[in-house]
């Protein structure tokens, strides 16, 4: 869908009439009553004058008081909790559709176009547009009732000065003419500093929020260069006070000729009411009303003004929210099917087939010129149903981003990943991403309990990819809604039982068993209150306690010993064959000793499968495997003399 | 209502002692402050005093004189005090814009100059959390104070210009009743009445104002805690490429989704509902009282009017100096209960400038909370006898717990090391490795005995002078956004050639001339756009750099080499720790490896000291912890093809 001003009102009027259906009509109602509200400003006054100068008597004065601020009070209340309603329904709908909906995008997204640089800019624009209560996408509906009261105010403000004179609107007119054109200048220089100002706010962001931790804490210690960073603040505060001091000055100048063009105004206006007055046109009452509303006119052109500029503004951040949330997989790019393959078809023992597979990505360098880089190139290969297989290869070998094409994170760029010879491409992203668990290099864990962090909140009887037990897709969905974890729990001995296991498999027992409330115990202690902290090896742990709950048919671990001390790391390598029983899987690991326990180990060398064999047999070919493996081993050889 | 458990004194004190510590933050703001506020109250009362004469002389004498007088002065007067606040206006806004920031930066160079074991405390960690986090949601703290205090000069202000507009027109009344027009009684009466009605105006305004400010309190009180939730998923989780995969492999999205809006923007909608309630239930009874009180004072001024006491152009005058006056004394009642309520998170913030400082710093040095325009240059040249050529180190009989728990982590170590040696720590996670090294690095102070440095207690020297020994890279090192050269030197001057070397020996010399600046190009995208991106090795060589181009005598590594694949890690073995000659080296490894190019090795295990000797020594003790633990490591290597 096109994404502008119109589409853009649509869209969220009509998210809004979802959201609460009565809500729509507030901006209206807000605006009229606001326009109601200054013109009885202006008229009561008068009502009030002309009975006094008329001399009339204190009952019918009280009457007239008494009217006229009881109508006053009546549009001001209704205005003021119109307004309050309008304020609080944008961000409650912030809060509840706008923010779960960016959530759930950032979720959703395919995962190559959200690591592309493409995908990042629009992630965090969006997210820029629905972070706050105070400004972005949550300030529409605010906006469109501002300039609906401003263009209803300047209607009748503008009417009420015609009827003084139409010469005198014209006037006035001109004189805003000359301001607003100035302005527009005014606006030009300042979004020539809006770069230089995003620039020193990123320096003074980065050493405001960035440098407060406590490992920085240790290095600025020991490398005692916390002066060093002072200066840098000093720096970053001059160099942003310099660029406002350009901003203020522009900002100085374009309120200066304001103020000249109101006094202007303002001494035009007394001088020719007086001079009307004089000729016995008008009243004392009329000479205040027309006074205020010459005054009225002004402000609300002013208003109109920056209420125009601060409506683009908020639609700006619309788009750049829809702009995300339309974010997609381009048609054209890879093997797009229309209909996806039932689930069904990836049951039963599953082989891999590489056939010609190479991954690339472009990156875009300061010039603007489009590079292609190369990660995997022509790789070839089959994986049986139940095969260890092991990968080796020294940093930026492309191993890591081999482990995200099997699992269907990213697509080959050329080539094709066949899975019991059908096509990886006519699965559903989901169905095909049900076929792997995982223990990631860099795996983190969320503040919920060690219970909901392995489970993932996964109900018992929606096994995800166990080959025997058929999944029921269409059926889940509804069930998965908001309940209380109570509730989840209770039907669910099953998935307790199911869950201990794993904890018990992964060594992690003695540790859940230990904490107070056993699994129930938060995680993440900086967020969650009461929560606990693991340490490396616990966490390692966990995640393999996860991974191994999802029990998908194809198990992948990244790198999973590298925080663990020899002995515990020795007992992962023990338990390697326990754990990966009745699955395919796939170990990726730096330390070559634990490449032992695979059927077959790939050497990959910048993108390539270089030589691929058992221990073995790759130690019997003399190839680069065996020379990785004299480095690392040369040390734990008895009696050598190191250099 | 709220209920506060400080005297208006302490209070005032409170708020007293802000605004001094706010002139640090943003100096000279204050002072502005307070004169944009004169003229914000100012500058409609000119108006409506010079409107009053206008309409005065038009229903009187018509003197064309005094009208262009009036005119002038109106329109004339208003131009130079706008033009004055657009000025003001314009000085504060060149600080402004980084208030937040410089807030924050200033609370990190606080941590800065705390001592470490304060730093790393569970309840400092939380009372910056709450400083920065009701900054951050509500501006609660500095940003409120300084928003309040405008407000509350404002209506300072305001209430005397509507008190000047008073006492003309108590004089206009007066002079009416000596000229007959008007009875004394009726005077007084009418008094009574403009003044009872001030006053219970703005005691209702008062009261409701306090009403909605107890429910906001309420609402936003857990409003900290909520959005760290929120932030934790929005700035943390969500865009982070490697919880990505996690998500999608682990299905992650219906209980991020759930857990966010329950533990974060449900109950902040909720608030918001409450709070959007109590605030229309005040506007309501705010606005009636304007109409009674704009009624009452309509039908008494507007009839002194009709009998000429007054001028009918002070009815308008008149009108607005009452509502005025209660708007003022609303707002003045409005914004104390603020100022009150605000004085909790001013509370926090001193309590965390507070803390005691000395470890990182100089406790010598007398805190300085502006940043480096004023404070002393630092000095980079070290005094020649404060670097030492060769370190030998001694524990004697040092047992550790950290402050917040009473577990022994390391129990009656003790160990020399002598100059020049090289000494390898092993032992299973948790066996007080790193914390051992915290208490060489003096980030904590041993529970019981000493660690001497050539015999003198280091408890006894200054910690700069003691830290100009010690080159250690920490597990989780960390870099900053800018050069590589600065990352290396950890300054802003620094010897090209020796940052070039140290790169060199960490192998990073190629990397380097890959890159378009060279050492001068920034590691990141944070502070500079044209940053580089290091990869994991690549960072954990810069941080050996570091320790190179330092040239301490006492080099201090902890797991240097994770993050390395093989032959990167071959590399640093033999181009670092071969050319350490003279340094004392401590190194802790997961890979037992690295234990083969050490003189000792000192093996800990759950806090004790159960081994020392050399590799060979200790693999003959085939009970022993570290035989064990080598065996595991070793037999993949060795086993099957030896």
């Amino acid at each position: 869908m096109k994404i502008n001003q119109k589409s853009n009102f649509c869209y969220l009027f009509r998210e809004l009439y979802s959201f609460r259906p009565g809500s729509i009509f507030l901006p209206f109602l807000g605006s009229g009553l606001q326009v109601l509200l200054s013109l009885a400003a202006i008229w009561i006054p008068k009502m009030i004058l002309d009975q006094i100068e008329g001399r009339a008597g204190l009952p019918y004065l009280l009457l007239w008081a008494g009217a006229g601020s009881g109508g006053l009070f009546a549009v001001s209340a209704l205005n003021a909790i119109v307004h309050n309603q309008i304020s609080a329904c944008s961000q409650v709908f912030l809060f509840t559709v706008l923010k779960p909906k960016w959530e759930a995008k950032m979720m959703d997204l395919d995962y190559e176009i959200f690591s592309s640089g493409e995908g990042r800019i629009s992630a965090e624009k969006a997210r820029n547009a629905v972070s706050s209560p105070n400004y972005g996408a949550v300030s529409y509906p605010g906006r469109i009732t501002e300039l609906l009261e401003n263009a209803g105010g300047l209607a009748a403000m503008g009417a009420m000065v015609c009827l003084l004179h139409p010469l005198v609107l014209a006037l006035l007119v001109l004189l805003f003419a000359v301001e607003l054109y100035y302005g527009g200048i005014s606006e030009k220089r300042k979004s020539r500093l809006k770069e230089e100002r995003a620039r020193a706010d990123r320096k003074l962001n980065y050493l405001a929020y960035h440098l407060r931790g406590i490992r920085e804490g240790k290095d600025i210690r020991i490398y005692s260069c916390a002066g060093w960073l002072r200066e840098i603040a000093a720096r970053a505060a001059a160099d942003k006070d310099q660029v406002e001091r350009k901003v203020s000055g522009q900002q100085f100048r374009k309120m200066l000729l304001n103020g000249l063009l109101v006094f202007l105004r303002s001494a035009c206006a007394y001088g020719y009411l007086i001079w009307l007055y004089f000729q016995g046109d008008m009243t004392i009452g009329d000479f205040t009303l027309y006074f205020s509303a010459v005054t009225g006119l002004g402000s609300f052109l002013e208003k109109l003004v920056g209420g125009y500029s601060g409506f683009m503004e908020a639609d700006y951040y619309v788009t750049d929210l829809r702009q995300f949330l339309q974010m997609n997989r381009e048609p054209g790019s890879g093997r797009t099917q229309t209909e996806t393959l039932p689930a069904e078809a990836l049951t039963g023992p599953l082989s891999f087939t590489w056939n010609q597979v190479s991954f690339s990505y472009r990156e875009t360098d300061e010039e603007g010129n489009c590079q292609e880089i190369s990660v995997l190139k022509n790789i070839n290969l089959t994986i049986r149903p139940g095969e260890k297989l092991a990968i080796v290869g020294s940093n930026g070998a492309g191993k890591t981003t081999f482990v995200k094409l099997l699992c269907g994170l990213l697509r080959p760029t050329r080539g094709d990943i066949l899975v019991n010879g059908v096509d990886c491409r006519a699965f559903a992203g989901e169905d095909y991403r049900n076929l792997f668990s995982a223990v990631f290099q860099k795996s983190g864990v969320l503040p919920v309990s060690i219970r909901d962090n392995i489970t993932l909140d996964m109900d018992c009887g929606q096994d995800v990819a166990r080959q025997e037990k058929p999944r029921e897709k269409k059926q889940r969905k509804p069930a998965r809604g908001r309940r209380k974890p109570e509730e989840r729990r209770g039907n669910c001995a099953e998935s307790d039982q199911r869950l201990w296991n794993c904890i018990r498999l992964a060594n992690l027992e003695e540790k859940v068993r230990s904490l107070p409330e056993g699994p129930d115990t938060c995680l993440v202690k900086r967020i969650a209150d009461r929560g606990t902290e693991l340490s490396g090896g616990e966490l390692q742990r966990l995640l393999l306690a996860r991974a191994l709950y999802k029990d998908a048919p194809v198990l992948i671990l990244d790198e999973p010993t590298a925080a663990l001390d020899p002995i515990a790391e020795n007992e992962i390598y023990q338990a390697y064959g326990r754990l990966t029983e009745g699955r395919t899987s796939v170990f990726i690991s730096h330390r070559l000793a634990s490449t032992r326990f695979c059927d077959r180990i790939l050497v990959m060398e910048e993108g390539e499968i270089r030589e691929e064999g058992t221990h073995e047999e790759l130690m019997a070919r003399g190839g680069r495997y065996a020379e990785m493996f004299r480095v690392q081993s040369r040390y734990y050889e008895d009696g050598e003399t190191m250099f | 209502m709220m209920k506060y458990d400080r005297t208006i004194r302490e209070e005032w004190r409170l708020i007293r002692r802000g605004i001094r510590e706010f002139d640090r933050i943003l100096p000279g703001q204050m002072k502005c402050l307070f004169w944009k506020s004169v003229l914000a109250a100012g500058t409609p009362w000119l108006a409506i005093v010079m409107s009053a004469g206008i309409l005065n002389e038009l229903a009187g004498e018509r003197d064309r004189m005094r009208l262009l007088i009036f005119v002038l002065v109106s329109a004339g007067g208003t131009l130079l005090l706008s033009v004055l606040g657009h000025w003001l206006n314009a000085r504060m806004a060149v600080g402004y814009g980084r208030l937040f920031s410089t807030h924050e930066i200033i609370l990190t160079d606080k941590a800065f100059r705390i001592p470490f074991f304060q730093l790393e405390k569970e309840s400092t960690r939380k009372l910056r959390e709450l400083v920065s986090g009701s900054m951050g949601l509500t501006g609660g703290g500095m940003a409120s104070l300084y928003w309040d205090m405008e407000v509350l000069a404002t209506n300072v202000c305001r209430t005397a210009a509507a008190l000047l507009i008073g006492a003309q027109f108590f004089r206009q009344v007066m002079s009416g009743v000596r000229a007959g027009l008007l009875g004394g009684t009726g005077a007084a009466g009418i008094m009574v009445l403009l003044a009872a009605l001030t006053v219970g105006g703005a005691y209702v305004t008062c009261k409701t104002a306090a009403r909605r400010f107890a429910v906001s309190f309420d609402v936003f009180e857990h409003g900290a805690e909520y959005n760290r939730y929120g932030e934790f998923y929005d700035l943390t989780y969500l865009p982070d490429e490697d919880m990505a995969m996690d998500i999608r492999i682990f299905r992650q999205k219906e209980l991020v989704l759930r857990e966010s809006l329950e533990k974060c923007y449900g109950r902040l909608a909720e608030g918001k509902i409450r709070e959007m309630r109590a605030v229309s239930r005040l506007d309501v009874v705010r606005f009636l009282c304007a109409g009674i009180c704009g009624a009452a004072v309509y039908g008494t001024v507007g009839y002194l009017a009709v009998r000429q006491v007054i001028g009918i152009g002070d009815v308008l005058m008149v009108s607005a100096g009452v509502t005025g006056l209660i708007t003022a004394l609303g707002g003045l009642a409005e914004i104390i209960t603020d100022l009150r309520n605000n004085n909790v998170h001013l509370q926090n913030f001193f309590a965390y400038m507070d803390l005691q400082e000395g470890g990182g710093e100089d406790p010598g040095r007398k805190r300085d909370m502006k940043t480096a325009e004023e404070a002393p240059e630092r000095t980079d040249a070290v005094s020649p006898e404060a670097v030492l050529k060769s370190c030998g180190i001694a524990f004697e009989g040092v047992s550790f717990h950290y402050p917040e728990s009473e577990t022994m982590v390391l129990r009656d170590i003790t160990l020399k090391i002598a100059p020049g040696e090289k000494l390898a720590i092993a032992g299973e996670n948790g066996s007080g490795k790193t914390t051992l090294i915290k208490l060489l690095c003096r980030l904590y102070e041993p529970t019981e005995g000493r660690i001497l440095l050539n015999g003198r207690d280091i408890a006894g020297l200054s910690y700069d002078e003691y830290v100009r020994n010690i080159a250690t890279v920490f597990q989780d090192f960390s870099l900053f956004a800018f050069s590589l050269a600065e990352n290396v030197a950890l300054s802003g001057k620094y010897d090209k050639k020796r940052v070039e070397e140290a790169l060199a020996r960490a192998g990073l010399q190629e990397k380097t001339e890959k890159l378009p600046k060279g050492i001068r190009q920034a590691v990141s995208h944070d502070y500079e756009e044209d940053g580089m991106n290091l990869s994991g090795g690549e960072a954990q060589k810069l941080a050996i750099a570091r320790a190179v181009y330092k040239d301490a005598g006492i080099v201090i590594l902890d797991e240097p080499t994770a993050a390395l694949d093989p032959y990167a890690e071959k590399e640093i073995y033999e181009q670092f720790f071969r050319h350490l000659a003279e340094e004392t080296m401590i190194s802790v490894s997961h890979r037992l490896s690295s234990c083969r190019f050490c003189d000792r090795i000192a093996v800990l295990d759950q806090g004790r000291l159960v081994q020392l000797g050399t590799h060979e020594e200790l693999l003959g003790q085939p009970e022993g912890k570290y035989a064990e633990m080598w065996a595991m490591q070793a037999q993949y290597y060795t086993s099957a093809d030896a």
